[in-house]
This record gives structure tokens, sequence and C-alpha cells, in this order.
């Protein structure tokens, strides 16, 4: 009996712990695609290599008061753009991201740590080609009214994600370190998770 | 070891200069025609930043070969040549050095054109001159052939002009040129 009334006064109770969404998530936003960007450089033949990906979308919930929220972002990877055809179809293909197996990357945050000045670090997953590893992410969030910016920045290994395969493992021809920049502009969607759009 | 030109022949560094920039000139032949036609993938990447390192230092010896010449006059050419033929040499000399640099300029643009940035053996990492433009990378192709192939009709006449200088008109135009010949001078290499 006892349980019972346990059990239905916690699922009574969800409704008002799903409210309390800023306390735990922080607010959330909704991407603005047009004003974003996400970009990456790599390096190939000892020169820097830029792209950037066109398709992506942000589960974004942040309250930059407390350091708390829940960010999760995924990349449509046959998106990727680096101003050469016939890079981002090798970039695309099985040696490197096989969008064929594995179209959408997704990073996943829910710790985050504020290092003042607007600044906080978010430690995340990344989940590439199969594999699922932490990688850190640095940025800056600034709210202004019902708009806010995100913008940050990640370096990451890309042999740690098995990306760029055969002759391409080695460093020589194309580097191992890729380091990530996001641009994020967002507009307030609501409270709580799943509540808006 | 004479270094500097004189009256009579090519100094060392001249000829240093010529037939160095005349090897990585001829590799460069292969090395682009081979690279393009790759299909898309590692080795045409391997070859095609090979071509572009090559390339990258033939437009840094072609300066250095400029200035030194400025500092080191070539020797004249011989006497009783026609005013036409002076003319031509004179020419074709300067379209040389023209795409001497035009060459590795135009392919260095493409190549910013097409959003892939140029680096020295991996060493260097060079500055895009345009950004990405795909209309602008196919024009700069274009460019680039149609001057590789202006300077492989030059070289053809370079080299033709040279062996009429030896074998018809029997003057020292060729042999000047030549490593270590002449003078009894051991052999530079």
């Amino acid at each position: 009996m006892t349980r019972l009334a346990v059990a239905l006064l916690l699922v009574l109770s969800l409704p008002a712990f799903a409210a309390t969404g800023p306390g735990k998530a922080g607010a959330c936003w909704k991407l603005q695609p047009a004003r974003s960007t996400l970009s990456f450089t790599g390096k190939q033949a000892g020169a820097p290599a830029h792209g950037h990906f066109r398709k992506y979308s942000a589960h974004f919930c942040f309250d930059p008061a407390q350091a708390r929220g829940e960010i999760e972002a995924k990349v449509r990877l046959n998106s990727v753009d680096t101003s050469n055809s016939t890079r981002d179809g090798i970039l695309r293909g099985p040696e490197f991201f096989d969008v064929s197996d594995y179209p959408v990357a997704t990073y996943k945050a829910s710790r985050f740590q504020a290092l003042g000045d607007h600044r906080f670090r978010g430690h995340g997953t990344l989940t590439l080609h199969g594999h699922s590893r932490p990688v850190p992410v640095t940025f800056t969030f600034r709210q202004q009214g019902k708009r806010a910016h995100a913008q940050g920045e990640a370096s990451l290994d890309r042999r740690a994600f098995d990306i760029g395969q055969g002759r391409w493992g080695s460093t020589r021809w194309v580097g191992a370190r890729v380091h990530v920049r996001f641009d994020l502009a967002l507009t307030r969607a609501g409270s709580a998770r799943g509540a808006g759009h | 070891m004479q270094w500097r030109n004189d009256k009579e022949r090519y100094g060392a560094v001249a000829r240093l200069f010529h037939w160095g920039i005349a090897a990585l000139i001829l590799a460069q032949y292969p090395l682009g025609i081979y690279g393009a036609r790759l299909p898309p993938g590692f080795e045409q990447l391997v070859v095609l930043a090979r071509h572009k390192s090559i390339g990258i230092s033939v437009f840094v010896l072609a300066g250095l070969r400029l200035a030194w010449r400025r500092a080191d006059p070539p020797p004249p050419l011989p006497p009783g040549m026609r005013r036409w033929q002076r003319r031509a040499a004179g020419a074709s000399h300067a379209l040389l050095y023209l795409l001497l640099f035009g060459l590795p300029v135009s392919g260095w643009l493409f190549s910013s054109a097409s959003g892939v940035s140029v680096s020295w053996f991996g060493l260097v990492a060079l500055p895009d001159l345009v950004a990405p433009s795909r209309s602008l990378a196919h024009v700069l192709l274009r460019v680039h052939v149609a001057m590789a192939v202006l300077m492989g009709l030059v070289l053809v006449l370079h080299a033709g002009a040279a062996l009429w200088h030896h074998f018809s008109r029997r003057d020292p135009v060729l042999v000047r040129m030549l490593p270590g010949r002449a003078r009894n001078r051991s052999a530079r290499r």
C-alpha cells in the first residue's frame, strides 16, 4: 500500500519535476541554422584544410547561472563542404565518414563547468563513425533577452574514430588533429525539455 | 670552379640554375598529367602535392635566378646572328622566364580557387591567393594547362635552337651551358 502511494506520488510529481526544467537543464533554445556555423580545420599535405557542415540540429538547454544543461547536437555528415567536391566525396566515402553506414555524428553533453566571463566547458561525448569518445568543448554562452549565442571549439584526433582508413591512417598526408568550431545562434524555445518546438 | 659568367661561358651558378630548373620542369609534366588523370584518392593527393611542391620550388628558384642574372649578366650571343634570330632568342628567353613564374602562380591560384591550400613539401604552408570558386577554378586550370603547353612548345624551340647553334652554326652557345665542359675544368656533377 505504501509502495503504491510512493509510486503514485512519484508519477504525480513528474510534471512538476519537469516544470523545474530551468533549474535542472536550463532554458531550452532553438537553433537558427541560417545564422549558425559548424566548421572544422584539419591538415592536408601540410596545409590547413577548412570545411563546414551545412546540416545539423541541436537540442540546446542550458542555464548559464548554474552551468547546467543538456546539449545534444546531430550532424548530417553528408552535408560536409570543404569547397572542393572531390575532397567532399572522399570524406563521405568508406575511408572517412562512411556516410552510408554512419550518416550522423552526435555530440551529447550534460556536465558543464563554469570558467568565468561567460565561458564554459562541456564534458560530452562525440559519437562518430561508430565510436563514442569523450570530447570536451569550451564555449562562451551569451544571452540577450530571447536570443543567445553559443560560440566554441573542440579538438579531436580523427584516429580515435577510425576516420581515415588504410593509407590515410598515416598522419603525414592528413593530420590527426581536427579543430572544430561552432557558432550557434539560438532563440528562446521555452523551458523544460520537450516543451515548445 | 668558376662561379660567375664571363664573356665565353656561363658560370657554375647560372648553369646550376639552368639545369636544376630544367630537371624540375621536366618532372612536372609527368607528375601533373599523371596526377590529373588519377582517380580522386590517396595517390592523387600525394602526386599532386609533390607537383605543387616542385612548382613552388621552381617559382622560388626562378626568382633567385632572375636576381642572380641581374648581378651576373649572361655572356653575349655569338657574332654573326641575324637580327630576327637575336630577337627570337631574346623573346623566347623572356617567355620562358615569364612561364617559370606564370605556371607555378597559375597552379597556386587554381589550387586556392579549388579550395585546396598549398604547402611546400608539407613544411611551409602557403597562403590562399583567392577564395574558393568553382567557375574560377575551371578557368584557372585551363590557363595552367595552356601555359604548360606553351612552355612545352617554347622548350622544344629552345632545345632545337641550342642544337642548331651546336651542329649547324658550330658556335659555343650549347657547350657554354653544359656542365663541366670547356677549358679542361673538371666535371662538377
